[in-house]
């Protein structure tokens, strides 16, 4: 199972985590959030980012970006996800994180496999 | 030559292998006869010689309420997993991984392989009853415990896999597992009786809709 600490202090607010593994999903695992060196409170957001196939009705299809979990982490706190918070919470293509804010002590850690 | 296996009821000692194997007999029906550019194989016996199994996946994003046919044959865009060699068959174990979305089977394109015999009871996509009829879901042949075979030899007309992602998400993941039984061919010219019972009949896909 792998699993990634970063800080979230990104130009264009966006981590890369980890690239589609074109035959799997993502199935998240663990999250911490850190935030106890942050600057201020900070939204911390699970983005998924795939191309989707041509399909009967979409012959050109566009990158997609939805957001999969999205949560507020105060000013000096630290939040924990586990398996049982996270279920269901899935990526098809590549696993991002993104900050409202980028701020270089807020600290993350996520865990995924891949099913 | 479309099986549908469902779960085993009991286990038996020795097990018994899912795939063709060396030495094994298949016989392809009197109806391959129908079939054009395949008609050479009709009646005929065969002893496998050789087998090789080839894993292979196969992935689409699809959003909600949308298909995409997947063609299996070897025509342009299609993905290539019928033979070249008029000596060999496949058999194509398929599973597919978890998700919320439906298969569909066509063959030829365009002609649904499961139907009733009421003339309404076609599958189709846009009924929100008639889109189950037929499908085969995830969970009938997970892709860990493969249970449709397919069997393909050259120029076989193309199969289509109509994927569609059902309500509920806004888009799906579609995994196809394939293993790819490739099997070497030797006709026997004159079988024995107990040849032909011990062989695998491969029924063209006309005797599966009366």
């Amino acid at each position: 199972m792998p699993s990634l600490v970063t800080n979230l202090a990104a130009v264009g607010l966006v981590t890369v985590i980890a690239t589609e593994k074109p035959n799997a999903k993502k199935k998240i695992t663990a999250l911490v959030i850190d935030n106890a060196a942050g600057g201020g409170a900070r939204v911390v957001q699970i983005q998924d980012r795939f191309m989707p196939s041509i399909t009967n009705l979409v012959p050109a299809p566009g990158v997609q970006t939805p957001s999969r979990f999205s949560v507020t982490i105060g000013a000096t706190n630290v939040w924990n996800f586990d398996e049982v918070e996270l279920d269901n919470v899935e990526v098809l293509g590549q696993l991002e994180l993104i900050i409202d804010i980028a701020d270089a002590g807020c600290i993350a850690t996520i865990a995924w496999e891949h099913e | 030559m479309i099986d549908l296996r469902p779960p085993t009821e009991a286990t038996v000692s020795p097990g018994v292998p899912k795939l063709l194997q060396d030495n094994y007999f298949v016989r392809f029906s009197q109806a391959w006869k129908e079939s054009g550019e395949c008609a050479y194989f009709a009646g005929n016996l065969y002893q496998i010689k050789r087998t090789n199994q080839v894993p292979y996946d196969l992935h689409y994003i699809i959003p909600t309420a949308d298909f995409r046919d997947v063609d299996l044959s070897n025509v342009a865009g299609g993905e290539r997993i019928y033979p070249e060699n008029t000596k060999t068959l496949y058999e194509v174990a398929l599973g597919f991984k978890p998700g919320d979305y439906l298969v569909d089977i066509f063959l030829p394109a365009g002609v649904d392989v499961s139907r009733l015999e009421q003339a309404n009871m076609i599958p189709n996509l846009a009924n929100v009853t008639l889109r189950y009829l037929g499908a085969v879901k995830p969970s009938d042949s997970p892709y860990d415990d493969k249970r449709l075979f397919l069997y393909f030899v050259k120029d076989l007309e193309p199969i289509i896999l109509r994927t569609y992602v059902d309500g509920g998400v806004a888009f799906e993941k579609c995994v196809f597992g394939l293993l790819v039984n490739k099997c070497y061919l030797q006709q026997v010219v004159s079988p024995t009786s107990e040849q032909v019972k011990l062989a695998k009949e491969i029924l063209y896909y006309t005797e599966m809709r009366w």
